[in-house]
């Protein structure tokens, strides 16, 4: 089933200004893993933010499990459907205590006072802040918090999580609590993951890479795919992880390196394989340079 | 002017219930025209200890001194002290508030008591050395991308011709071209400047490539200091403090687990891939 999608969608944040989203087209299936990429300004968080509903497209259509943001009888069902954890964790938890938090969502749907204690235990229990659960949200690490804010939206019962640069304030634990908790949740609960973020090493963990530019699409594809193209994403403002980077640096220097390779262990595998092959045939006439 | 804290300590809410020690009896000095990468996890005293530096906080135990002075000793030295160590808060572009850009860069300078016309002068100077191109300066800052005005908001410290510039993650939120152009723009103005950077980052691949000195903290304590190359070398002892080390040295050390002889301290893609090269190539040789 389509998660979300958007048609031929434009928005403008000022009467007469540019477009910050200039038609983009796209469609998320029900259980998949997206990154969303791009330069500051392309158009990213714009896009996250018509996913549940907080920006109406000025013109074209968005589509939430079939329904349409612009309908305001759909808004509270979309917002259920589609939650959102955004890049500050301190803007956005409002009780005093972690499982109030945690709670807020559905206490504001009118959520039956026992259905919200269940919810709350297995949000909590999901993302592994069950210990804390009696905490203050303030005492907590930044990647906790962010963990709160996922537990806050998975009480809704979502079935996609929008994350805006979650791990952007985190140190690289509280990136990788993170991360893994937004894995987790997307194998073993089937629920569809949609990442903004910067980090190039963290949007080639997911199974799919849209990159952003100037509010349109301008690829869309495995990470494999988009990260062994290293040159069109300097076009963009963009890197590659730096194992990908590795690789295409060996292959420059005549190596029959994969340049989708992804990750630390990945290129020392294929390093090795190198010198067991002997394969040096590449380009024998880079050898002079060197 | 090197930067001294002998016996630093620093507690939130002394003697309360919520009393925390955030720094812990750090003694440590920044020499002069040092680049220094300071990391550990949040929490683990990094941004307490940087705001001691320009007596933005006062020790609760403990001194500061900068060229050998105290800084808590008297006003004047404490005014002192805020001018000559320009720090550069998380997210500084949420601070700009001036109608133009070259206006925003010139409003430490003009409340230090400079005449406005020389103060718009530094404003422009700094601006430039951080690479915002002249037609921004009159602009309002709002206009701005966030690399942009993020580069206006560290002109808005350099206006004030620090000795010392210490950033507070000046890189976060930003995109990867963003980053280097930042990092790059901080490392021209210390060679054209000679002035001291302190670079409080989360990324430990920023912070190899960039600091000639690395000092890590934990739970408010200097937990080791040295070159890039030895203390990233450290693994087991990073990953204690909650970090990580850059991924080329994860990728060296698997590699030397078979068979190959990286040497330490190769922290960049494009360097690994010519070590990697030379290497091949010579066992293919004999």
């Amino acid at each position: 089933m389509r998660m979300a999608q958007t048609l031929g969608v434009r928005f403008s944040y000022t009467e007469d200004g540019a477009f910050a989203l200039d038609g983009v087209s796209i469609s998320v299936e029900r259980g998949e893993f997206v990154a969303v990429i791009g330069r500051n300004g392309s158009g990213k968080s714009t896009m996250a933010r018509h996913l549940n509903a907080l920006l109406r497209p000025t013109a074209g259509t968005v589509l939430i499990e079939g329904r349409d943001t612009a309908d305001d009888a759909e808004t509270w069902e979309i917002r259920r459907a589609a939650g959102m954890v955004f890049q500050n964790p301190d803007n956005q938890l409002v009780a005093t205590i972690v499982e109030d938090d945690a709670a807020f969502g559905p206490e504001n749907l009118g959520v039956p006072p026992e259905e919200i204690r269940a919810r709350v235990d297995k949000a909590l229990a999901d993302v592994g802040m069950t210990e804390h659960a009696k905490s203050a949200p303030h005492r907590l690490s930044g990647g906790q918090k962010q963990r709160v804010a996922i537990a806050g939206v998975l009480a809704m019962k979502p079935d996609c999580v929008i994350l805006d640069e979650p791990t952007a304030m985190l140190d690289p634990v509280g990136r990788e609590d993170v991360m893994a908790t937004a894995e987790r949740l997307n194998r073993d609960d089937g629920i569809t993951i949609i990442l903004i973020t910067h980090d190039m090493d963290e949007a080639a963990r997911a199974g799919r890479v849209i990159v952003m530019d100037s509010g349109r699409v301008v690829m869309d594809a495995p990470p494999r795919e988009v990260f062994s193209r290293a040159d069109e994403l300097a076009r963009y403002g963009l890197g590659v992880p730096q194992a990908a980077e590795c690789a295409q640096a060996l292959r420059a220097l005549g190596f029959e390196a994969d340049p989708g390779i992804l990750g630390g262990a990945e290129l020392a595998e294929a390093v090795s394989k190198l010198r067991g092959s002997g394969s040096l045939d590449a380009d024998r006439d880079n050898q002079s340079d060197i | 002017m090197p930067i001294e804290t002998i016996n630093l300590t620093y507690k939130y809410n002394p003697g309360a219930a919520f009393e925390k020690t955030a720094v812990r009896g750090v003694s440590l000095t920044i020499p002069d025209g040092a680049y220094i990468g300071l990391v550990g996890r949040t929490g683990s005293g990094k941004s307490t200890l940087i705001q001691h530096f320009n007596g933005l906080l006062k020790p609760t135990e403990g001194r500061v001194l900068l060229d050998g002075e105290d800084i808590g000793s008297d006003k004047k030295r404490l005014r002192d002290a805020r001018r000559r160590v320009g720090l550069v808060f998380q997210y500084p572009e949420q601070q700009l508030f001036e109608i133009t850009v070259e206006k925003d860069a010139a409003f430490g300078p003009s409340n230090m008591g400079l005449s406005a016309e020389e103060a718009i002068g530094r404003a422009r100077e700094s601006l430039r050395l951080v690479g915002v191109p002249d037609e921004l300066f009159g602009r309002s800052p709002f206009d701005l991308s966030g690399g942009q005005k993020r580069r206006v908001a560290i002109a808005g410290v350099l206006a004030m011709r620090p000795g010392v510039l210490v950033l507070d993650e000046p890189t976060a939120g930003l995109d990867p071209e963003s980053r280097a152009a930042i990092l790059g723009n901080i490392a021209e103005t210390r060679r054209r400047l000679g002035i001291t950077v302190v670079l409080v980052s989360h990324s430990m691949e920023d912070v190899a490539e960039h600091a000639e000195e690395v000092i890590v903290m934990s739970a408010g304590t200097v937990l080791t200091r040295g070159a890039p190359a030895d203390v990233f070398a450290r693994e087991d002892e990073l990953r204690a403090a909650g970090l990580a080390p850059p991924l080329m040295v994860s990728v060296a050390r698997e590699l030397n687990r078979r068979g190959f002889s990286i040497p330490r301290g190769v922290f960049s893609p494009r360097e690994m891939a010519e070590h990697i090269s030379k290497e091949l190539r010579d066992c293919l040789k004999t």
